[in-house]
């Protein structure tokens, strides 16, 4: 179990209070939605009802934490818990009150939902059997709990650029999908000592790809500085303002791998001679007894590299579990005289591990009337569009009825079949892109409608020097998916081969063929069904599908808070109520304060902040916190009326839209500060025009500073002027005769500053 | 226009150029070009295309990469051999340009998908970049019914052609010269002859440069002009050519009205 630090426990409790502010309406539920997200909460398709997702690290829970959340789950959840595909359990179709009620009762056995959604570290994944396994390097756990530990300690892990997935294997076989995650450690020995490969930058979801090998070998106790290094390499260089472009793998498409790599190694060794975060963990000494090895033919039961110990594997359908049969198990557990651990998957189900051979062929039978001996019965698939709003098809559905085509199905073909990984569109929850048969939905367009689809993937992997993403091998009807495996499932064994992929490489134009024949698209007449997905009486459509909830962020929440000061100035404009310009000030004044760390409704605060913040430091012209003092004394009945400051408001709101709109991918404001443009237009005898707008070009060489300068201009009117500082030497000599040569009009050069210069230009 | 700082950088080159600029740029990034056959001429194209900053690109080639193509198909690598060229070009110009969103067509260009195909992204400029006759009358025949501009090119041995059409300017097209393919057998096709692999390079370049001149709506073009290059005795010659008022698909009483496919026979290996 891990140390949850302060902190978090005090944002957990804390959540009631947000709640309610909510229902009062003192909060927005725009402002609400990314600070609902950020613990862990999303909405789902039907209005009003909420999935909670909690951080179970690496998947290591004990059994009264596993009690609890039965517990929590018969109360709140319709008696279901979901198991995830990144070793975490969430609970569906929870009210928003009801969310509190599971997260208060969660705490109470130090389980928290902090970060588990939006723009954070997420859940360290780890190799379930880890620890336990035949092909076991050594177990990676304790370094998979202490980075968990360490991500919550720090709360930049909780703001990043977009999500950061860390993950931990005990074998090059790569049961952690470490080879596939922004951050991927491989157990690893050298010389007798223990280490990890390091991989980066991979991930599924779009442009995906496999990690690419960093390291060859780290000391074990160094992964926390590599931690840090991704993580600042992510701040650094993701792109913020783009959050469909913002992961890690995005910053290895843009700079290229050995910038990348040059990038990361430096970080990484600015970062050893920074800080100390060295982890030592003594190696475990087995403390268990060697016991009798039972005979083992079960594919559930895996047994251990400690002999006569075993590990269970269990499954429900599409990782839903029903409270009583997890209580039976539960129970079952509990009435034991020794304790075995128990290790959530990446496969939406849990491993029992530690079970004497006996005591696994009992739970065996517990288990049997939910969990299937057969792999595909044990196939993954992501929640799809009965609940998420990102999804296109019912894939849950489309597993079961997979599962019901094999039903009857003479045993030596169902076992032909490895586990499929189903997502409900190309966001990779499934995982589709690493299974040997992957798929993910679709919608088509044809003359009679919308047809749910399927993208039939082959070959996908993970492993040391095996990685891969599936490869397309055509897109066919959802309802056509069964039937077609079970054609697949035939041909595989009259080709008496056993892999899977190998079976896929050899057999191609059989396949292909088939999967010709399956792709055909029959009109509405001739084949109705295909125009239905899987358990849906309506016809096919994206009804209730919505933006993704999962990068809420800080944008949005600015964005908010101008419109509202917008809103509120045109109010003003047709009632002349002085409130509504107090109103408009407010919310301009508070956009940006999200940024600086800063959320509060309290009025006095956030003028106050600002005025730090924004008018000190230069950004807004002094002259404004004459505005505010009155604002001010307006809100205490000081002064009856606004009206005279109706231009210094409109001027707040346009120089809070202005910095908005110059935030960078750092989201660091880019504008030019107003206090710097008064005093260079007071020396230069120019106008009380204070719109001005200085675009800094210092320290940008020739000719990119010519290439700024026309991108500037091109954003302006014809007659306009604006300002660039340029640096001495070339680029004063340079850029005004380029920019003379385009037809632009030089108005002036001021060279008063030391090293550079202000050029105004007006725009022919 | 909207740049971020990595595309102010890599069109820094481009936005310089009065007659680019930053309007230019973005004519550019908003443009749609389809190129059809990924080949001698298509690769070295669609490079040049791609590196510009032309914001979409379709690609249409049913063949796959053969060793013999990566002696002039710049395009691929090695390593593709045996890849349809669409996916392989496709990889190429994501690897080079994340700016510019490929769109695949993994078909040959025949009557009853060309039109659609034009349509799909209702493109701003099409690439005739195949390698046999029949191919050539089809899109030139189709560029004309869908009033869309296009470059005809075509190269052999030590020689290459090229000509623009525009649509709605009383410009020849291929057909107003050359009103039919050749009998089979008459002329040998590049798959049966040889050809320097720069040829491609060189005229397929011509043709990215018409279709970006086009787009950013300066200069001259090869309307109305044949150019020929020998590369023998490196002479370029610019011929003038007339509209053909008898020209059966762009004349004054057409009989091509509709694309139909036994007008385009595939061609015939004929050894």
């Amino acid at each position: 179990m891990i140390k949850i630090p302060q902190q978090v426990i005090e944002e957990e409790k804390n959540y009631r209070t947000k709640v309610e502010d909510l229902k009062k309406g003192v909060i927005e539920a725009e402002r609400f939605k990314p600070y609902r997200v950020s613990m862990g909460i999303y909405e789902q398709r039907d209005n009003d009802t909420y999935m909670i997702r909690t951080r179970i690290p690496s998947g290591v829970i004990s059994l009264e934490q596993f009690k609890k959340i039965s517990e929590l789950a018969k109360k709140y959840s319709h008696g279901y818990v979901h198991f995830t595909t990144r070793q975490d359990i969430q609970f569906h179709k929870v009210t928003l009150d009801d969310t509190v009620n599971i997260m208060e009762g969660l705490l109470e056995t130090g389980i928290v939902t902090r970060g588990t959604g939006g723009n954070t570290a997420r859940n360290v994944g780890c190799s379930p059997l880890s620890g336990v396994s035949q092909d076991d390097v050594f177990d990676v756990t304790p370094y998979a709990l202490a980075t968990t530990e360490h991500a919550l300690k720090d709360p930049t892990m909780l703001n990043l650029p977009r999500k950061y997935k860390i993950a931990y294997s005990n074998s090059p076989e790569d049961t952690g999908n470490a080879t596939i995650a922004d951050l991927g450690f491989v157990a690893k020995i050298q010389n007798g000592e223990m280490g990890f490969e390091v991989y980066g930058a991979g991930g599924l979801g779009g442009s995906p790809n496999v990690s690419i090998k960093l390291e060859d070998f780290i000391p074990a106790s160094e992964v926390l500085y590599h931690v840090e290094a991704m993580k600042e390499l992510f701040e650094d260089e993701g792109d913020r303002t783009n959050k469909h472009k913002a992961r890690i793998r995005y910053i290895l498409q843009r700079l290229g791998e050995e910038a990348f790599r040059t990038r990361y190694q430096e970080t990484l060794q600015k970062i050893k001679i920074e800080r100390s975060i060295e982890v030592f963990f003594k190696e475990e000494i087995p403390t268990k007894p060697i016991s009798k090895p039972e005979e083992n033919s079960n594919p559930l039961v895996f047994e251990q590299k400690n002999k006569g110990y075993y590990a269970l594997y269990v499954h429900a359908e599409n990782g839903n579990l029903e409270v009583e049969n997890l209580d039976k198990v539960i129970n079952f557990i509990g009435g034991l005289d020794y304790e075995p651990s128990i290790r959530l998957t990446n496969t939406q189900g849990f491993f029992v591990r530690d079970l004497l051979g006996r005591d696994a062929k009992r739970l065996l039978d517990i288990i049997g009337n939910f969990t299937s001996t057969f792999d595909i019965d044990n196939s993954v698939a992501c929640a799809g569009a009965a609940t998420c709003k990102l999804g296109l098809c019912l894939s849950q559905n489309l597993l079961s009825a997979i599962k019901n085509r094999f039903s009857d199905v003479d045993e030596a073909i169902k076992q032909q079949l490895p586990r499929i990984f189903i997502s409900g569109c190309q966001n990779s929850c499934g995982q589709h892109q690493k299974g040997e048969i992957g798929l993910y939905g679709r919608a088509r367009r044809v003359e009679d409608g919308l047809v749910p689809m399927y993208v039939v993937l082959f070959g996908g992997a993970v492993g040391v020097d095996k990685a891969v993403l599936g490869t397309d091998y055509g897109t066919i009807p959802a309802k056509k998916i069964p039937e077609l495996l079970y054609r697949l499932a035939n041909l595989k064994k009259a080709s008496g081969l056993i892999d899977f992929t190998e079976f896929v490489e050899k057999e191609k134009v059989a396949i292909d063929k088939l999967i010709e024949g399956f792709s055909t698209i029959e009109s509405e007449i001739e084949n109705p069904n295909l125009y239905y997905d899987f358990g849906s009486e309506e016809k096919f459509s994206l009804k209730g599908r919505g933006p993704g909830e999962c990068s809420a962020g800080v944008l949005d929440v600015i964005k908010l808070d101008i419109s509202n000061a917008q809103a509120h100035i045109s109010e003003f404009e047709k009632t002349k109520a002085s409130i509504k310009l107090y109103d408009a000030s407010v919310s301009a004044a508070r956009a940006l304060l999200i940024l600086k760390g800063v959320d509060t409704t309290k009025d006095r605060l956030i003028f106050k902040e600002f005025v730090g913040h924004f008018v000190d430091t230069g950004y807004m012209k002094k002259d404004i916190k004459n505005l505010i003092e009155d604002l001010l004394d307006y809100k205490l009945g000081d002064i009856d009326s606004l009206e005279n400051h109706y231009e210094a408001v409109k001027h707040l709101i346009h120089r809070v839209s202005q910095m908005y709109e110059s935030l960078n991918p750092k989201l660091e404001i880019t504008l030019a500060k107003e206090q710097e443009i008064e005093a260079s237009q007071n020396t230069l005898g120019a106008s009380n025009d204070t719109s001005l707008n200085i675009v800094d070009l210092k320290g940008v060489k020739c000719p990119m500073n010519f290439v700024k300068a026309k991108i500037e201009i091109a954003k302006i009117s014809s007659n306009e002027t604006i300002g660039f500082y340029l640096d001495n030497g070339d680029p004063i000599v340079n850029v005004p005769k380029s920019l003379e040569a385009e037809g632009h009009e030089m108005i002036k050069t001021d060279d008063k500053y030391e090293g550079y210069n202000l050029l105004i230009v007006k725009k022919k | 226009m909207d740049f971020n700082d990595q595309q102010i950088e890599r069109y820094s080159r481009h936005i310089i150029l009065s007659e680019v600029g930053v309007e230019g740029q973005q004519k550019l990034l908003d443009a749609k070009v389809l190129v059809i056959g990924t080949g001698g001429l298509g690769a070295p194209a669609t490079i040049f295309l791609a590196a510009a900053g032309v914001g979409t690109i379709g690609l249409v080639d049913a063949d796959k990469v053969d060793l013999s193509n990566l002696q002039r198909q710049i395009i691929h690598q090695t390593k593709d051999v045996g890849k349809l060229k669409v996916i392989s070009g496709k990889e190429t110009i994501n690897e080079m340009n994340p700016d510019v969103n490929v769109i695949t067509y993994d078909t040959f260009a025949n009557a009853s998908n060309i039109l659609d195909i034009i349509k799909d992204q209702d493109y701003d400029f099409i690439i005739d970049g195949t390698d046999n006759f029949s191919a050539k009358f089809l899109i030139n025949d189709a560029c004309v019914l869908a009033k869309k501009p296009f470059s005809h090119a075509g190269i052999i041995r030590f020689n290459g052609q090229l000509t623009t059409y525009i649509p709605d300017n009383n410009t020849p097209c291929y057909r107003c010269i050359f009103k039919e393919a050749p009998p089979e057998g008459a002329v040998p096709t590049c798959s049966q002859a040889g050809v320097l692999g720069v040829m491609g390079g060189v005229i397929g370049t011509l043709q990215a440069t018409e279709a970006i001149k086009y787009i950013l709506g300066i200069g001259e073009n090869l309307a109305g002009y044949l150019l020929t290059y020998d590369a023998i005795t490196m002479e370029f010659r610019k011929i003038k050519i007339k509209h053909n008022a008898k020209c059966s698909v762009c004349g004054n009483d057409p009989t091509i009205k509709e694309l139909i496919d036994t007008d385009y026979k595939p061609p015939v290996c004929g050894i």
